[in-house]
């Protein structure tokens, strides 16, 4: 597993140039090698303003080479490990299948590994993104990770899976729309570096959402048309009143159940929920540019990866979003990007326009 | 004493709730004591990751709210013990705000203003 490289001499130089995001995974390091190192990067937490700690973008592409993994010498190669955690909370685990490695008896393992390959494919063959960064970064992921874990997130470096509780999740490596949106995470740390609250948060979970959606189309091949549009169809367990925990195409309609509720996403401006919880609503108020893109997809009609998926890539990869960009300077960013692309006037620009329209958002800039 | 826990995020950004009042318990005195030792003041960074959950935790006049990842130790403790002991089966589906029905245009709407902190705006755009 590569390790960032940190001068044990010069620990504060290193960690002065270094993002708030690198420092929270330095800080974590327990290996003794790099004692000084973690000290420092906590120290310099602390140190940093809370409103830059969740400034999740900027200088990726200066990092050194040495804290990058070793370049292989064709772009597009695949590098994947995945880990147990065997039931604790310990990161990043047992390595279980490094890349190449024959299938195991495990079934998430299999589903991981398999996932994170589609994943991979679709930014590779379709966008030409050699992986998360553009740079052939190894796709790490961790299973089994806590006891009855009733989640999966995106830890800044890896995927981790927990295996569900048997009483709402039933595990979530199974769904390649899931995998593809916590790897996603990856692609928008990278990039556009969305910072994880309120409307920019909303839209980093969007973006999740619509390449989680796409990898799961891609892979089995699905039209626009064809497609079920769901994040985390089949993650549920039999008890659940639901399909999935959400639905891009329409928000709000993914579960009605007794114990989770109802799904509360709105699917336009005006049901836009203001709250304290879930860093202001994130996970809420994705739902209203997620109708924006399926709309757009569907008025294309087609293969959504082609237009919809290229003009959302182009969006989140052409370097005109700031992190804290709002629903408008998103929305204004895609027609943009539409009209590069397409041409203005063009059936592309025109869906996209379209698209902000019926969810109530001024795509004017 | 009554303890409460919210905690949200997560996949799919619900918030649950689990509650305890601490005289009710077969061991108050251990409550007490763990109160008495945590961190109250404390402010821990809130470094948001994506799909992680943010618990909430109040016990009047404190109260604190502590990224998942920051969930160790005695706040942990705390937080296990009153999941353990809420007698409700299931968590329950917390009330979170109502959908706010006025329009927000780009003119009143800011990236960053929710009311949910002092911090400062920054311009969008910016690199």
């Amino acid at each position: 597993m590569p390790q960032p490289h940190v001068s044990p001499n010069t620990p504060h130089s290193v960690c002065s140039i270094v993002p708030p995001f690198l420092l929270a995974r330095i800080a974590t390091l327990d290996d003794p090698r790099f004692e000084r190192a973690a000290y420092a990067a906590r120290r310099s937490l602390t140190d940093i303003a809370p409103e830059h700690l969740d400034h999740g973008r900027g200088d990726h592409s200066l990092l050194p080479r040495s804290l990058r993994p070793d370049q292989p010498s064709v772009r597009g190669t695949i590098n994947r490990a995945i880990s147990d955690a065997q039931g604790t909370e310990t990161l990043p685990g047992a390595l279980v299948r490094a890349e190449g490695a024959p299938e195991t008896d495990d079934g998430s393992v299999t589903e991981a590994y398999d996932g994170l390959g589609s994943t991979f494919a679709l930014f590779w063959e379709v966008f030409a993104r050699d992986s998360i960064d553009d740079r052939s970064a190894p796709l790490e992921a961790t299973v089994h990770y806590g006891k009855l874990y009733d989640n999966a997130f995106w830890d800044g470096r890896r995927m981790v899976f927990g295996d569900g509780d048997g009483e709402i999740f039933d595990g979530f490596t199974r769904s390649l729309s899931v995998i593809g949106h916590e790897l996603a995470h990856g692609v928008t740390e990278f990039t556009a570096g969305l910072v994880y609250r309120d409307q920019s948060g909303a839209l980093n979970e969007h973006v999740s959402d619509v390449f989680g959606a796409l990898v799961e189309q891609y892979t089995l091949g699905q039209s626009a048309a064809d497609a079920s549009w769901l994040i985390g169809e089949g993650i549920f367990t039999d008890e659940v009143e639901g399909n999935a925990l959400r639905s891009l195409k329409a928000p709000g309609t993914a579960y009605d159940d007794d114990v989770l509720g109802k799904d509360p996403q709105p699917d336009h401006l005006d049901g836009y929920i203001k709250t304290l919880d879930d860093n202001g609503g994130v996970h809420l108020n994705s739902g209203i540019p997620n109708r924006a893109f399926w709309s757009v997809a569907d008025s294309l009609g087609g293969y959504a990866w082609e237009r919809a998926g290229q003009i959302w890539y182009d969006t989140l990869t052409g370097g005109s979003l700031g992190p804290r960009a709002d629903f408008s300077r998103f929305a204004a960013a895609t027609v943009v990007s539409a009209a590069a692309r397409f041409g203005s006037n063009s059936p592309e620009h025109e869906a996209v326009l379209a698209g902000w329209t019926l969810v109530g958002i001024n795509a004017t800039g | 004493m009554k303890i409460l826990v919210w905690r949200s995020g997560g996949l799919l950004g619900r918030r649950v709730e689990w509650d305890v009042v601490v005289d009710e318990q077969p061991d108050p005195e251990q409550w007490y004591l763990l109160i008495a030792e945590l961190p109250w003041d404390e402010r821990p960074a809130v470094i948001a990751t994506p799909d992680r959950y943010t618990y909430r935790i109040r016990c009047d006049p404190h109260e604190v709210v502590i990224p998942e990842q920051q969930l160790t130790g005695p706040w942990r403790e705390l937080v296990d013990r009153v999941r353990d002991a809420d007698t409700q089966e299931r968590p329950r589906e917390s009330e979170r705000g109502e959908p706010d029905k006025s329009r927000e245009t780009d003119k009143s709407d800011v990236s960053g203003k929710s009311g949910m902190s002092g911090e400062p705006d920054e311009p969008d755009g910016e690199r």
